[in-house]
């Protein structure tokens, strides 16, 4: 029913209104003047001082060490509906989540054999 | 509140599971063994392994399992022969092509194995989810072997590629099932065609076939289709030549198994008409656009990538011959489909095991001058690239001829007879560009400066050209066995 889908055609027109006055608002001269300082020029960043230059050299390492991670937070978030309805699930809960954990430890045995987890 | 456990019919899917474990198990050798070698002869032997659970499934009667997620029909079963078959033989290739490059790594028959799960979950999907799962399984491992000789920059650039492309590709055929599901409220392709036979007034709903033209365009770019075909010549041409082997192959397969099963059950009875007419024009200017560009190349990777393209072009007007009038006609088509890519992976896989052998340490494809004087630097070599070529022009008796017969057949039972026209005219202008590697390699021989030191060929890829050649002869000469294993190819 393309009747149905007129919640999500108010939604968009509620959000293109709203992001046309965030965005236009502090254009208008009387509401946002513009008087500008030291410190209001300065960048925003969650109220630290800024230091440095933003294209700094990073140890490429951090790239492994951040994929890893990404990949075992996502397996792992796999555990808790599991241990959720553990109790429901029982045996065919306990089978499946070891095949999961299985695929998981041959994974993490490969990638510490390799030395995707040493610095250097 | 009890949970139902869903019945799990694991031996349906038994190929997949046996080429995953496989994957496993050749990554667990990979930790232990220092030698990579080995890990490629268990690929090969494991692969065998996995062709043996297809043959019991092939005469069982369709089981869809995984509640209703995927089914084990012939056709989903005959597709996982051609891709075992495909993944077999550019493994042996792989052997001695990484072997004299000092790349023998056991990631990538790891990826291999792994991208070839993708394609069999692909081509036994009955949802729209689990064949975009099944997509990204397949992709994403060949992006990573496209980039697999590391310290080229050719081979960089195509894996950059390609993975930039396939990504936008998978954007598209993401945005077409979120149409599709928004118009019918399914992503099971059985209850998409369903819904639309049981709601009539929704038969020209233009949501879903905006959904179905996103759809198409995503599997364009998939079996690299023109206009989606750009990625395609420095993919091919960058990448490892017996990774671009599995590719040109599997990954074209995987895009039209899915494809037609699509096209066949959820949009067999709505908007036919209007998709007939795009894949007929995808397929005019395919076929014609890849040959033309493939008669300009001078370099016989890059010639073999572009007629990767125009055989695209071939195998859709397979696919716009589905909407025939009758069953027969239709299965007819399907089944001329599957015997083209068979045919495709047998002649395909053996040019460009020739190409793995002829390539020189340190540089990416071959000029066709290095295939002056092949007749007498490796009379057998040479012999079976002829047949090749033969074979992929469409001479009869080769199987290559049987491939284009069935399929423009096909296309005449279903009135497309001009495209069938299309289809002959260009099949004899990709003679030219066929022939003149055959014409270089045997009646050159007089000049003076060329090199005439024989040309060693190891066991593997020996293996592999023999093999390729015997089956692209066999199955021209006596082609019943094939083609009747095709018929079993009906969908479940």
């Amino acid at each position: 029913m393309p009747t149905d889908y007129i919640p999500v055609l108010l939604f968009l027109g509620v959000t293109f209104t709203l992001s046309v006055v965030a965005v236009g608002l502090p254009h208008i001269p009387f509401i946002n003047p513009l008087r500008p300082n030291k410190a209001k020029s300065e960048v925003v960043e969650s109220g630290k001082l800024a230091y440095g230059d933003a294209k700094r050299k990073i140890p490429i390492q951090y790239y492994t060490t951040a994929m890893l991670f990404i990949l075992f937070d996502i397996e792992v978030l796999f555990f808790y509906p599991w241990a959720v309805v553990f109790w429901e699930l029982r045996w065919y809960g306990i089978m499946a989540m070891s095949v999961f954990t299985l695929l998981l430890v041959i994974g993490f045995a490969y990638e510490w054999r390799k030395g995707a987890m040493e610095w250097d | 509140m009890p949970i139902e456990f869903p019945v799990l019919n694991f031996f349906a899917l038994s190929p997949i599971i046996v080429v995953i474990v496989l994957a496993l198990v050749v990554m667990f050798m990979d930790m232990l063994s220092s030698d990579k070698t080995v890990l490629g002869y268990l690929t090969v032997f494991g692969l065998f392994g996995a062709l043996m659970p297809c043959v019991p499934l092939l005469n069982q009667t369709k089981a869809p399992t995984f509640q209703n997620m995927v089914v084990s029909d012939g056709y989903a079963v005959v597709f996982y022969i051609i891709f075992i078959v495909t993944a077999l033989l550019s493994s042996l290739i792989a052997l001695t092509y990484l072997e004299n490059r000092g790349m023998q790594q056991g990631e990538y028959y790891i990826l291999i194995l792994l991208s070839t799960s993708g394609m069999m979950l692909m081509a036994a999907s009955t949802d729209l989810i689990v064949t975009f799962l099944g997509l990204e399984i397949m992709s994403i491992a060949l992006y990573v072997l496209a980039g697999f000789n590391r310290r080229s920059i050719s081979s960089g650039e195509a894996g950059l590629k390609y993975f930039l492309l396939g990504a936008f590709a998978s954007a598209f055929f993401l945005y077409g099932v979120a149409f599709i599901y928004g118009a019918t409220g399914s992503t099971n392709i059985h209850e998409i065609g369903g819904w639309f036979s049981t709601n009539e007034i929704y038969q020209s709903n233009p949501i879903a076939l905006v959904g179905l033209a996103l759809l198409i365009i995503g599997f364009a770019f998939k079996v690299a289709a023109v206009p989606f075909h750009w990625w395609t010549p420095d993919v091919y041409h960058g990448a490892p030549t017996s990774a671009t082997a599995f590719m040109a192959v599997g990954a074209k397969a995987a895009g039209f198994a899915a494809l037609v099963r699509i096209l066949a059950i959820s949009f067999g009875g709505v908007f036919t008409v209007q998709w007939q007419i795009a894949i007929s024009l995808l397929a005019v200017i395919t076929m014609t656009s890849g040959n033309i560009a493939a008669l300009a190349q001078k370099d016989v990777k890059r010639m073999l990538a572009y007629s990767s393209i125009a055989h695209a072009g071939y195998l859709l007007v397979g696919v716009a011959a589905l909407p025939a009038s009758n069953e027969l006609y239709r299965v007819q088509a399907v089944s001329g489909l599957l015997f083209y890519l068979m045919s495709y992976a047998f002649m395909n896989i053996g040019a460009f095991a020739v190409v793995a052998l002829l390539e020189k340490q340190g540089k990416i494809g071959t000029k066709l001058s290095d295939y002056t004087t092949l007749s007498t630097r490796q009379p057998f070599v040479a012999f079976v690239m002829l047949l090749f070529m033969f074979s992929l022009t469409g001479i009869p008796p080769f199987i290559g001829f049987w491939g284009k017969w069935y399929i423009f057949w096909a296309a005449v039972d279903a009135n497309l007879g001009w495209l069938a026209a299309i289809g002959m005219i260009n099949s004899a202008i990709s003679a030219f560009y066929y022939l003149s590697v055959v014409v270089q390699m045997y009646m050159h021989t007089e000049q003076a400066d060329v090199e005439t030191t024989p040309i060693a060929l190891p066991a593997p890829i020996a293996i592999a050209v023999t093999v390729t050649a015997m089956f692209t002869l066999l199955f021209g000469l006596w082609p019943t066995p094939l083609i009747n294993l095709m018929s079993l190819a009906v969908f479940g």
